[in-house]
């Protein structure tokens, strides 16, 4: 199927052409179902030595080490590394919240997504996305190969906000829907009242190698407001009544920068990746900057 | 400082009170907030979790503008109940201030004086000149003290600072030439003969404010025209002061070799006085007296000295009161001015008589010659050198205007020579009608009942002064002639017949008190005699004139303030000078005669200004009283609408700032 139109919004041609020269990386070397790029803990053919055994019957003749038996005149065998797939997971928030900013918080999300599943599809990793608001009964296809790029695109193109999940219970329904270990990139704003650290907890149970990237639009980071207003939360409704005045938007900065120190710890102390990014970055740099300083791509 | 308010009905009050609450009201009322939706109010409303209070001052805190909303409102009430306060404010904008600094105003009673009393008020005044409004300050004190300080100027700062260059002096009081600077853009000059003749200047009328205790020595007959005067007066009520008014010595007549001093003191103040004399001679104190003087009367006291033939006499009342300066006086011992008199005559008993007695004889060489003598070349000699001090023609009279001598004359029955005076035929009988007694020649003088015989109608130079006028004619008159001057009188003494017999030509020589009385005013005015009963008193600011028997032109002048100054000879031969602000003695010395000091005594010497006390109405004029203020400006109400609205506009501007710049407290 040919790509979608969407696929140019998204990933430019200077985008792909700078991406296919980027891996995925993680610190864990996870197990794979299938054979793919990646050097995996577990022994098995691959030009890679890992190290020697002792031979027992039965074993390929070909992988006996002679030089070795010519010195100890004992059989040893040699072992190599097995090349295995990568799992990548990106985990989009969808509430309400993300469609706010220019670009959108959404939109940059799946930039993102799509940024980074390109690199896994091309590296033969299996990528994967997810949203928060997908329901449990509901899986995401995974995906292999380049070939695939365009599915990931289409599926990219098809999230959109409106059902506004609690963070946690969109954690938990992908933990539930994924049980494999592998990297996970969880984009979103954290903008949820009733906290991220439940979910968060979640997926430090599933073993994963877990990104957050919290997402902020530059409105939220500066908010250029006037005079007396009425702040209507979008996802719930809420009401705040304020008066903008220096002080006031002072003690909002001190807030904003209190919440995102809050998350940066929180992610720190678990072993969670944390990295904020204003949707004013463009995201080839965020990915071939920022991430990779983060040890996420090379 | 009472405040004052245009009071409202209570209607009106109480519709003024319920526009502030209705502003309040309307402010928390019509308070509508934007809706904005935002992702989240996650963080808003932890930010505003801290602010958010109940309390209405949590509430009213933010609301700055409302704040300056009422207190706009407040200024525009207070504006409109227009409150205002009893101040002081010049209101034209032309003053003049005379500030009197003559010796009465040295009188402490008012700390620290009077003149600096005076000069306070006047700086208080100058506070009170508007922008643009102009000032000027005169000093004053006699005619010559007179003087402007500081023309006209709107710079405070700069009357402030001459202001403070105003000294006291010991002159006395004379308003005349003061009001005339005042006058001068008030009243501009136009002949006043000449109706034609417009004036030179706009009339600019001004505020005259004249600081003194209003003790002139003589009403100013001053004209005020465009001036608006206000007598301010300086010095209490009731001061203290016991003056020296007199002061002189004489040897006594009784015993050779004994000088006697006189003082005479005169208590001003209305409470008796006790007062402790201190004579000196040469600095040196050698008698004291003590003397009580009854309120607002006079004593005298005397003192006897031995075996003193010169030196200088100082007498000092050592209580103090609050005038200092009329509690010195000075006389000097060792006059040796001598006039120089020289009659021609044929021979006149009543005339020869007259000039010498023994009084005359003590203080002025008389010699008495024939008109022969007219013709001699001594007598050139002497008219040209100005040898002699006053000269008398009887019945003669030199053959031309150059032979008039350099001196004083006197021409009874005959004109000088030349074109400057003319007579008549000789007349019979002509009746005295006027005369003018103010004249110093003829003061004590009354020739009313003076018949005459023949004489001759004066026709005098145009700028003489007629002293005798009677129905036939001028009859005596005195002219300025360079520096001299000649009396003429047009008839003589004395007739001669044809038999060379003599016969009174007049009436006034025989048993007249006025004939006398008219020699000693011509010795004292003309001769410069002085003794000890017309000793010239001079005073601070007078002029001084010595005849001193020496060659020299110029002498050196010592005042009794330390300073050094010249003094040359005139015209007249008389050494001059004017005695500064000081009383004291002044010393000319003469150094082509081995530093010879001749030593002349200046005293105040004047009763009106030693009478301290203010006076309640300054004499401007025969007709026109100036009476005294307590304030020197007028009490007026100061409005302070102006200051108010001012005030509100700056709130509304504040007011607009903030809301365009959304700041808070």
């Amino acid at each position: 199927m040919p790509p979608n139109t969407e696929t140019s919004n998204l990933l430019s041609p200077e985008l792909l052409a700078q991406l296919e020269r980027l891996e995925l990386v993680t610190r864990k070397i996870f197990r794979g179902r299938m054979k793919g790029e990646r050097k995996s803990r577990r022994r098995g053919q691959s030009v890679e030595f890992a190290d020697f055994r002792n031979y027992v019957a039965g074993d390929d003749l070909r992988f006996i080490d002679w030089n070795m038996y010519a010195r100890l005149d004992k059989l040893f065998l040699k072992v190599f590394l097995e090349e295995e797939d990568l799992h990548f997971h990106a985990l989009i928030d969808t509430s309400s919240s993300m469609e706010f900013g220019d670009p959108t918080k959404l939109h940059y999300a799946k930039q993102l997504a799509a940024s980074l599943g390109f690199i896994g599809l091309c590296r033969g990793d299996r990528v994967k996305i997810d949203t928060i608001d997908q329901p449990l009964a509901r899986p995401s296809p995974s995906l292999r190969g380049r070939a695939n790029l365009w599915r990931m695109m289409q599926q990219l193109d098809e999230i959109a906000s409106g059902d506004n999940t609690p963070l946690e219970e969109g954690i938990k329904n992908f933990c539930l829907r994924n049980s494999g270990k592998g990297i996970l990139i969880l984009v979103t704003d954290l903008m949820d009242k009733t906290g991220y650290e439940a979910g968060l907890r979640y997926l430090l149970a599933q073993d994963l190698d877990v990104y957050v990237i919290h997402v902020l639009s530059a409105a939220e980071i500066d908010p250029d407001l006037k005079g007396d207003l009425k702040l209507v939360d979008c996802e719930d409704g809420d009401v705040a009544e304020i008066t903008v005045s220096k002080p006031l938007l002072n003690r909002y900065q001190r807030t904003l920068a209190a919440f995102l120190e809050g998350a940066r710890e929180f992610c720190t102390r678990r072993g969670i990746h944390y990295l904020m990014a204003n949707t004013d970055i463009p995201v080839d740099q965020l990915v071939s900057s920022y991430l990779r300083k983060r040890g996420l791509v090379r | 400082m009472r405040f004052a308010w245009d009071l409202l009905s209570p209607l009106q009050w109480a519709a003024l009170l319920a526009v502030p609450p209705a502003i309040v009201l309307l402010y928390f009322l019509k308070l509508r907030r934007e809706p904005l939706e935002v992702p989240s109010t996650f963080l808003w409303t932890r930010t505003v979790e801290d602010l958010h209070v109940n309390s209405i001052w949590q509430r009213l805190r933010k609301n700055l503008l409302l704040f300056l909303q009422l207190l706009l409102l407040l200024l525009a009430i207070l504006a409109c109940l227009n409150p205002s306060w009893r101040g002081t404010r010049l209101e034209d904008d032309r003053v003049i201030f005379l500030v009197d600094n003559s010796a009465s105003m040295s009188a402490t009673d008012v700390k620290p004086s009077r003149l600096e009393d005076a000069k306070r008020q006047v700086s208080a005044l100058i506070d009170e000149m508007k922008s643009g409004d102009n000032g000027m300050i005169i000093a004053f004190s006699d005619s010559d003290g007179a003087r402007t300080v500081q023309s006209y100027t709107s710079n405070k700062r700069l009357l402030k600072r001459k202001l403070e260059t105003i000294k006291p002096t010991h002159r006395k009081t004379d308003l005349k030439k003061a009001l005339r600077f005042a006058a001068g853009l008030a009243n501009p000059g136009r002949n006043a003969y000449d109706e034609t003749d417009a004036a030179a200047a706009d009339a600019m009328p001004a505020a005259l404010f004249i600081f003194s205790d209003g003790r002139v020595s003589r009403s100013p007959e001053f004209s005020m025209g465009n001036l608006k005067p206000t007598y301010i007066p300086i010095g209490t009520a009731t001061p203290k002061n016991v003056s020296i008014v007199a002061f002189q010595s004489a040897k006594n007549p009784e015993k050779p070799g004994q000088l006697e001093a006189f003082v005479g003191l005169r208590n001003f103040g209305i409470e008796p006085a006790q007062v402790e004399l201190s004579l000196y001679l040469d600095d040196k104190m050698i008698d004291a007296e003590s003397l009580s003087i009854e309120g607002d009367s006079q004593a005298g006291a005397e003192f006897a000295l031995e075996n003193v033939e010169t030196g200088v006499l100082r007498i000092e009342i050592d209580s103090p009161d609050d005038l200092a300066v009329d509690n010195k006086a000075y006389a000097v011992l060792d006059t040796t001015q001598r006039a120089r008199m020289l009659i021609v005559t044929k021979g006149n008993l009543f005339l020869e008589s007259a000039f010498t007695t023994d009084r005359i004889k003590k203080y002025a060489d008389v010699k008495i010659t024939t008109p022969e003598h007219l013709a001699t070349e001594e007598y050139k000699k002497d008219a040209a050198d100005g040898t002699y001090d006053l000269v008398i023609f009887d019945q003669c009279a030199p053959a031309t205007s150059v032979l008039m001598p350099i001196a004083n004359t006197v021409f009874f029955g005959t004109i000088p020579p030349g074109d400057a005076w003319q007579a008549d035929e000789t007349i019979e009988g002509p009746r005295v009608i006027d005369s003018e007694p103010s004249h110093p020649l003829m003061q004590f003088v009354n020739m009313g009942n003076v018949l005459i015989g023949e004489a001759i109608p004066l026709k005098p130079p145009k700028a003489a002064i007629t002293l005798l006028d009677t129905d036939l004619g001028a009859m005596m008159a005195i002219a300025t002639r360079d520096s001299v001057q000649d009396l003429v009188i047009g008839f003589g003494l004395i007739g001669r017949g044809e038999d060379g017999s003599e016969y009174f030509n007049t009436t006034w020589v025989r048993n007249d008190p006025s004939y006398p009385v008219f020699i000693q005013n011509v010795l004292s005015h003309l001769g410069g005699v002085s003794d000890e009963s017309s000793q010239m008193i001079h005073q601070p600011g007078q002029l001084v004139q010595l005849r001193l028997d020496t060659s020299s032109k110029k002498l050196r002048l010592k005042t009794p303030d330390g300073s050094e100054l010249e003094a040359g000879r005139g015209r007249t031969g008389a050494f001059a000078f004017t005695a500064n602000n000081d009383i004291g003695i002044y010393e000319l010395v003469d150094p082509a005669q081995a530093d010879t000091t001749h030593r002349v005594a200046i005293n105040l010497f004047d009763e009106v200004e030693s009478n301290i006390a203010p006076v309640s109405e300054l004499q401007i004029d025969e007709h026109v009283k100036v009476a005294a203020t307590t304030r020197g400006v007028e009490r007026t109400r100061r409005e302070a609408w102006k200051v108010l609205v001012g005030l509100a506009l700056v709130v509304l501007v504040i007011e607009w700032y903030i809301y365009n710049r959304r700041v808070y407290l």
